[in-house]
């Protein structure tokens, strides 16, 4: 009996022994190694990003490139599709198993700063070791909050409206131009529609939509969150905004709800306007090529309407940014990584476009010659509407349960369960509660 | 020779074998349960430190929120209407199998199919692209002039394509049926039609009684796993439980306000809610059975 009791001492230690040196392996392999090298301990970071395959196939030939570099440095790889990133990420932050270096968003990152989950560059930056001098001075105050640098431009897009340049010759209409205002939109909509086929559209039916409702404050001089992350946008907005587009849908220019809500958000080939469902259609305008991909027709874009034409102040940049994580073991070589992925040439040799025009200016001035026609559009609308950036505050801990009340109230709306009156009263109600 | 009882029974050997299973149990199972009933007093976003809360996540969920009395909404439709349709399909399919037509293993295998992996995601993919408004289920409509709208998209249709989908896997069911009709011996049936019974009178008086157990052991089974049901309402609504929450299901709710919202504690409590409403059910199920399961043979 004795012998039984001494195995099954020894297996539970056994056992106990496999599952504690599985977290500090890594520390054990790095000692060992670390010592046998010299300086050129070999490390391993995790980097993760958000996008379609043709972006996969990208950011793993940059990758490549930086691990010929520095070959003591390899990087783990992770991605998945703009939906499910931060649900990933979130997962990973709790465990502690954060990448090192990551994409985030002035949209998504809110809540990770106040959970002090990403680390702070400044210091870095102002050593050079992420070397931003050669960067449009807008584009690391975006990546700005409470005077410390949290994310680096990767690539910038902001809103654009997009239109299908084929059929609007096709039915004899003139295009939206720059400018114009949401009263003028709304009549150019109905215009269009009167002209399409049955089963096409005018416009999708933006009403449930952030960006837009985001660049319609933004021209009227609005933010929607307040610098301390409560509610800045009104209720007066909400209604004025829902009623637009109650407008709009009811003359028959948008899809019926039932079918807009088919349509995932997040799959620029499968967008409503590159089957041809829409005539135009509101998105980012670093899309373009991914729009453009998924049909034979000519697609545009321009600006999306303003509050006021005379005074037409007032453009959100998103984009596609880098950050480290606050938790990192090498803040020097994931340093070294956002360095190489926004300054180094080969890398942006492959990337050029891929997430809209970059922040640094010389290596923007040097792709210029190889980008395509459609690239070349892009970085014209960025220039564009580059004189009237404003900069929005962060959005805070609670923002994606601001955004789906927004989706759900205006859906009330659309489907007639609510007048627009209660819907965004419930709305406001919804959204102070989620930034409580 | 007699064992000695030792400090594990008379046969510790049989420890070591369980240990596997035991480890694994404990650290995947039971201390995860454990946790999360912890939580479930708390708040927690999982990089902040923990905050308790005592009741107070029960009592907003009971009296304070809106979209969780529509989830529950929800899900009580899905349940009290898909599994007695599912397990009605079951049996009727059954019936109709055990009669031994040409071909039988065929057809039961084609029944069987859908329910083995009916509940994956590629499916729940399918039937958005079938009952959406360009597809295969409008096309059918318009073969007989009916024009269709988008069913998933539709706040008074959705959830009927969801339950469409769980009714569509009545295999598993089916098969037990079939497995409890074979069992029923065949002289009652000759008996009857002898004394005159006709079709529908040997259906209730012979068949059902004597399937009474199948028939508990199959609504038990499909209450407990439709209650939790998931894959299909994520997929085909994107996540959101839309349009307008009409495809909003418990778990769907609990994910969201965990895993997108970060209010673990609060999605713990609506986790440990759903354990007792689940609980409820099916010891009110068990007390029932008194009355009409029959076990006699």
């Amino acid at each position: 009996m004795r012998k039984k009791m001494m195995a099954l001492v020894a297996l539970c230690a056994l056992l106990a022994a496999t599952a504690c040196s599985g977290s500090s392996g890594k520390t054990a392999e790095e000692s060992a190694t670390g010592s046998q090298a010299g300086s050129q301990e070999k490390v391993e970071l995790k980097m993760s990003w958000w996008g379609g395959d043709q972006r996969h196939v990208k950011m793993n030939e940059v990758l490549d490139k930086f691990e010929q570099k520095y070959p003591n440095i390899k990087v783990n790889r992770e991605f998945t599709t703009y939906d499910e990133y931060w649900n990933r990420f979130a997962v990973e932050a709790a465990g502690k198993n954060a990448p090192d270096v990551f994409f985030t968003n002035p949209g998504g990152i809110g809540q990770y700063i106040s959970r002090g989950q990403i680390m702070g560059l400044k210091s870095m930056v102002d050593a050079k070791e992420i070397d931003l001098s050669n960067f449009e001075q807008k584009l690391i105050d975006v990546g700005v909050m409470n005077g410390e640098i949290y994310m680096v431009t990767y690539g910038t897009t902001t809103t654009a409206l997009y239109y299908n340049k084929t059929l609007f010759d096709k039915i004899g209409v003139a295009p939206p131009e720059m400018n114009i205002s949401w009263d003028q939109f709304s009549q150019k909509a109905k215009e269009v529609q009167a002209k399409l086929p049955k089963g096409v559209w005018a416009v999708e039916d933006n009403g449930g939509r952030m960006n837009p409702f985001n660049h319609y404050l933004a021209t009227q001089g609005k933010n929607f969150y307040s610098k301390d992350g409560k509610l800045e946008v009104t209720k007066d907005d909400v209604i004025a905004y829902f009623k637009l587009w109650d407008d709009i849908r009811k003359s028959g220019a948008t899809p019926p709800p039932q079918v807009q809500a088919e349509y995932p958000t997040e799959n620029p080939e499968q967008s409503m306007i590159s089957r041809g469902v829409v005539a135009m259609q509101m998105g980012v305008s670093n899309q373009f090529n991914a729009y453009q991909m998924g049909t034979k027709d000519q697609l545009d874009m321009v600006r999306l309407p303003v509050y006021d034409p005379a005074n037409p102040q007032g453009q959100i940049v998103w984009g596609t940014f880098l950050s480290m994580s606050a938790h990192t073991e090498h803040p020097k070589e994931a340093a070294m990584l956002i360095n190489y992925l926004v300054n180094d040439p080969d890398a942006m040799n492959v990337i050029k476009m891929e997430f809209g025009p970059i922040g640094s200016k010389t290596l923007a001035e040097a792709i210029k010659p190889t980008l395509s026609e459609s690239e070349v559009k892009g970085i014209a609308f960025m220039d564009s509407v580059a004189q009237y950036i404003t900069l929005q505050n962060f959005a805070p801990p609670g923002a994606p349960e601001v955004d789906s009340a927004f989706v759900r109230a205006y859906e009330k709306v659309a489907f007639g369960q609510e007048s627009i009156e209660q819907a965004a009263d419930e709305f406001m109600q919804a959204a102070n509660e989620a930034l409580q | 020779m007699l064992k000695k009882q030792t400090l594990f029974g008379r046969d510790p050997v049989a420890y070591l074998f369980l240990l596997p299973w035991l480890i694994g149990f404990c650290t995947i199972t039971l201390i995860p349960i454990l946790s999360s009933l912890y939580l479930s007093f708390t708040s927690y976003d999982l990089m902040s430190d923990v905050q308790w809360k005592g009741l107070d996540n029960f009592a907003k969920m009971l009296t304070d929120d809106h979209r969780f009395v529509q989830s529950l909404g929800v899900t009580l439709k899905y349940v009290f209407i898909g599994v007695p349709l599912e397990i009605a399909f079951a049996l009727l399919l059954a019936m109709a199998l055990n009669k031994g037509i040409a071909g039988m293993s065929v057809y039961r295998t084609v029944y069987y199919v859908p329910s083995l992996f009916g509940g994956s995601v590629a499916i729940a993919i399918l039937w958005r692209q079938v009952f959406g408004n360009e597809g295969v289920f409008n096309r059918l409509l318009g073969l007989f002039g009916i024009e269709g709208t988008s069913w998933i998209g539709e706040p008074s249709t959705a959830l009927y394509t969801l339950i469409v989908l769980k009714v569509w896997q009545f295999g598993s069911p089916m098969i037990i049926f079939l497995a409890g009709l074979r069992q029923i011996p065949g002289e009652m049936y000759e008996a009857a039609s002898i004394d005159g019974a006709g079709a529908f009178s040997r259906f209730f008086r012979i068949t059902v009684p004597m399937l009474t157990p199948i028939i508990f052991f199959n609504v038990v089974m499909q209450f407990i796993s439709s209650f939790q049901a998931f894959t299909p309402a994520f997929i085909i609504s994107n996540g959101s439980g839309g349009p307008i929450d009409s495809t909003l299901f418990y778990t769907l709710y609990l994910y969201e306000q965990g895993f997108v919202n970060f209010k673990m504690g609060y999605a713990s409590a609506m986790a440990w809610f759903l354990l007792f409403m689940i609980a409820s059910m099916t010891a009110l199920l068990f007390l029932s059975a008194k009355k009409w399961v029959n076990y006699d043979r």
